[in-house]
């Protein structure tokens, strides 16, 4: 081998391209009329590629690493307890108990704010002698009545009405009652006021 | 391997190694350890040594990693370290001797035969092939290992070796000759 012709050098060098898979168009066109004019390059390919495959398979058992054990590749999960979440058996009763609070205060004409805490005993609107607005002997459900036809009266027009802050609460609307003389009256409600009934600790009684 | 090391695919997981990611020194591992070890065992035909000292070299690969000016060039870098390593283990132990002891404890179990006459041919063949690749010099063995374990072209090789490509050629038709003349009649 070491007395090879340039040729058979060239042929050499071509052979170890191919299996190196280093081949150009060009070289593997020259290499395959080589082989097919001489037998003797044939045999060295046929050699070389036997020797190759043999060395590969050697060397790469040689140098193959173990595989990896199963449980070195677990990694440790932290376990968290699954915790299933109960309502209470008795979780009904307050959303049940802040509806029956506000059902009776609507009922009891709580919501209308008109007036104030100190409600009750109120006599109708209208002159009146010291006897209360009564509101709610006149009109249990007063509401929010608009009349756009009847001339609105703010409660400071209407006689025996004093104003007043009550305790901070907000009342607006406009609110149709009727005196005990008969007559249509339209109370405004400010926001921030209340009419205290006279006489009374909360409120005062117009003296119409 | 990318042809470039412009393009480097592993070049946000080297960053991430620069910065002190262990997980990602683990998967750059994973990914490279059959070339280290290819590289290991050119320098030292030794399998049994092969682990102690990739695990030497992946150790040192993590520590001094932070001194690498140019982290493109990385591979080059981890070549050196994997064959200065071998290097040094090679120079500790009888090479030849273990491996034949290897080899001929191994061959019975190793081959899967119909006969016993054919199991007998293939463990003469392998010892043959293993004695021929120890044979070789360095010089010659470590581009011819790389070939057979990545598959690698010669630019990689070249560039892994900070070699020349016409060098790298060379080097494996001489190797090829040489393992030709000596497996002649055996195989």
């Amino acid at each position: 081998m070491s007395d090879m012709s340039g040729l058979d050098e060239k042929i050499e060098r071509l052979i170890n391209r191919k299996l190196d898979g280093e081949l150009t168009y060009d070289e593997r066109l020259e290499l395959d009329r080589a082989l097919i004019r001489s037998p003797e390059h044939r045999r060295m390919l046929e050699e070389l590629q036997r020797i190759d495959a043999l060395c590969g398979e050697s060397i790469r058992s040689e140098v193959e690493a173990e595989p990896d054990r199963p449980e070195e590749m677990l990694r440790p999960v932290a376990h968290v307890p699954f915790q299933r979440h109960r309502w209470p058996r008795l979780w009904w009763l307050l959303p049940g108990a802040v509806a029956a609070c506000l059902g009776w205060f609507t009922l009891a004409g709580g919501l209308t704010g008109v007036g104030s805490s100190g409600r009750q005993g109120m006599g109708p609107v209208g002159p009146m002698a010291g006897n209360g607005f009564g509101l709610h002997e006149e009109i249990e459900r007063p509401g929010l009545i608009r009349a756009p036809s009847v001339r609105p009266i703010s409660a400071t027009s209407v006689p025996g009405w004093t104003g007043g802050i009550r305790d901070g609460r907000r009342n607006t609307g406009l609110y149709c009652v009727i005196g005990s003389d008969g007559n249509l009256y339209l109370i405004q409600v400010d926001r921030v006021q209340t009419f205290r009934r006279r006489g009374s600790a909360s409120g005062s009684v117009p003296s119409w | 391997m990318p042809a470039s090391t412009e393009c480097d695919p592993e070049q946000p997981v080297v960053e991430a190694v620069l910065q002190g990611d262990r997980y990602a020194f683990d998967e750059l591992c994973r990914r490279h350890s059959d070339w280290v070890r290819a590289v290991i065992f050119g320098v030292l035909c030794d399998r049994e040594r092969i682990d102690d000292v990739a695990q030497q070299v992946w150790t040192t690969f993590w520590e001094q990693i932070g001194r690498l000016r140019n982290p493109s060039r990385w591979r080059p870098w981890l070549y050196r370290l994997a064959r200065n390593a071998a290097v040094d283990a090679g120079r500790q132990g009888q090479r030849r001797k273990r491996a034949a002891e290897r080899v001929g404890a191994a061959s019975p179990a190793e081959t899967v035969c119909p006969s016993p006459g054919d199991a007998a041919v293939r463990a003469e063949q392998h010892q043959a092939v293993a004695d021929a690749v120890q044979a070789l010099p360095a010089l010659y063995r470590e581009p011819f290992v790389l070939r057979h374990v990545q598959g690698w072209s010669y630019r990689q090789i070249s560039e892994v070796m900070g070699l020349r490509t016409d060098t790298v050629e060379t080097r494996l038709v001489r190797a090829r000759r040489r393992l030709r003349e000596a497996l002649r009649d055996k195989v």
